[in-house]
């Protein structure tokens, strides 16, 4: 009977190595999204604290970095198009430099310069105020004022704008940034394993106790998770598409990823997903990607310096380059993915 | 005391208690796929659906009532007051992890499975 109970203890042994990891959860409305945050291995007075720094952050990050509401981005974008010297809160001077590194290396087409055009196609309001796709002079105007942020001049602190259509919106890599900056507080609070998600857009650092954390991505245009990816350590993984905002017109379907070149939604492709490290990195990426297209999205991708890539075709082709074949593992069946390797 | 296979009857107590402890377990951990839906308003906890108990629930948010409807094991937005219905076209929920958000009307509804097969999802 020792020799029973031994064995059953045993058991019990092997079925409690099975129990749920600590791995505690906590999600708050914020950055117009909903945000949810999971710690491995910190107890729940930790975990508040971390999870109300988080909340506090995003909020005021929010806040300051609104294009289209009174704050510190809004005002500046109220003086930008006056064309003289101003001074603008010191605490945008990073967000600006790391964007403008940002769309020169993707060729503009991450362009953070975009605000106007966002307007005249009314997605600035959300949710979008009912209507047609803006008259196509207006944006053909738009494309040949060409505003980037080479237009904007920073001097120290202040900062004017050469072209009168320049309007800022960092809204295709603000999300990426703001988790950049929210991991680096949780860090500085001690916090060594955590998942920050935006609203489906990510960044995971340190493990669940050793085993790497399993991020599901959301099939595009189907139920359920397409493919999953395991990541430890610290990366962050983004995906951009034309399901996240949209409009329908009279039979056609209008997304809000806006291509700077033609000023109409970037075509050929549903989504693209990054990962890599920075945040902001892939987030910008992801967006600049989308507006590369099918054919053309391996340079800019290369440009970047992003290695990690798939992208879906409207078709339903999936292409990836090589080393994100290496990362993923399907979640359901797929049609064999074209395997681009980056020039 | 009688003997069969070498166990004792205090053996067969001990044998017959741990294997009722141990469908006890195997029925609370559950497998992969998810057992509940975590319906949450604004962030605020509102419900948790048994997913083997077909329902159908409403949640108020400030557009109107969200529907979610709860069979086969599986969960959806089966209608919502937002303008885009992303959420009503994502269909049915049933994996452990898997998450849908009506941003608009402030829904959101989580498997939330015994052992989460995803930490994370990307979207």
């Amino acid at each position: 009977m020792i020799r029973l109970l031994l064995v059953l203890s045993l058991l019990g042994g092997l079925l409690s190595c099975q129990s749920p990891p600590s791995v505690s959860r906590h999600e708050f409305m914020a950055f117009g999204t909903l945000v949810s945050l999971s710690f491995y291995g910190l107890d729940g007075e930790a975990a508040s604290r971390a999870t109300a720094a988080a909340m506090e952050d995003f909020r005021y990050l929010h806040s300051a970095w609104h294009p289209y509401e009174p704050g510190p981005l809004g005002r500046v974008n109220e003086l930008l198009p006056l064309q003289g010297w101003f001074t603008y809160p010191p605490s945008l001077r990073p967000l600006l430099l790391r964007a403008r590194e940002l769309s020169r290396a993707s060729g503009g087409l991450f362009n953070p310069a975009i605000g106007e055009l966002v307007m005249l196609w009314g997605f600035h309001e959300d949710p979008r105020r009912e209507g047609p796709p803006p008259d196509p002079k207006a944006v053909a105007e738009w494309v040949a004022a060409a505003p980037s942020l080479e237009d904007v001049e920073l001097r120290g602190l202040e900062m004017r704008s050469r072209n009168p259509r320049v309007r800022l919106d960092f809204g295709a890599f603000a999300k990426g940034y703001g988790v950049d900056r929210v991991i680096e507080h949780l860090r500085e609070l001690g916090v060594e394993n955590a998942i920050v998600n935006a609203g489906g857009d990510l960044r995971a650092i340190g493990s669940k106790g050793g085993a790497p954390w399993v991020v599901g991505i959301r099939d595009p245009r189907g139920p359920g998770v397409l493919a999953r990816i395991a990541v430890s350590g610290d990366e962050s993984v983004f995906t951009s598409g034309d399901y996240e905002r949209f409009f329908e017109y009279e039979g056609r379907r209008y997304h809000h990823i806006l291509d700077p070149r033609s000023g109409y939604p970037a075509r050929g492709l549903v989504s693209v997903t990054v990962v890599a490290g920075e945040g902001a990195l892939a987030d910008a990426a992801a967006t600049a990607l989308m507006v590369a297209g099918p054919e053309d999205w391996p340079q800019v991708a290369r440009a970047m310096g992003v290695e990690q890539v798939m992208v879906i075709e409207e078709g339903g082709g999936i292409q990836l380059t090589p080393a994100m074949v290496r990362r993923l593992q399907w979640e359901k069946p797929v049609p064999e993915p074209r395997v681009r390797p980056l020039p | 005391m009688t003997r069969r296979y070498g166990l004792t009857r205090g053996d067969r107590w001990v044998l017959s208690a741990a294997l009722l402890a141990l469908a006890a377990a195997w029925a609370a951990l559950g497998g992969d796929e998810g057992g509940m839906a975590l319906v949450t308003q604004e962030g605020r906890v509102v419900a948790r659906l048994d997913l083997e108990r077909p329902t159908r629930l409403t949640v108020d948010g400030p557009l109107g009532q969200t529907v979610l409807e709860v069979a086969e094991g599986r969960v959806r937005f089966l209608s919502s007051p937002c303008r885009g219905q992303l959420c009503v076209h994502a269909g049915w929920l049933s994996q452990g992890g898997a998450f849908v958000a009506c941003l608009p009307n402030g829904v959101a509804v989580r498997i939330a499975a015994r052992s989460e097969r995803y930490d994370a999802i990307n979207f």
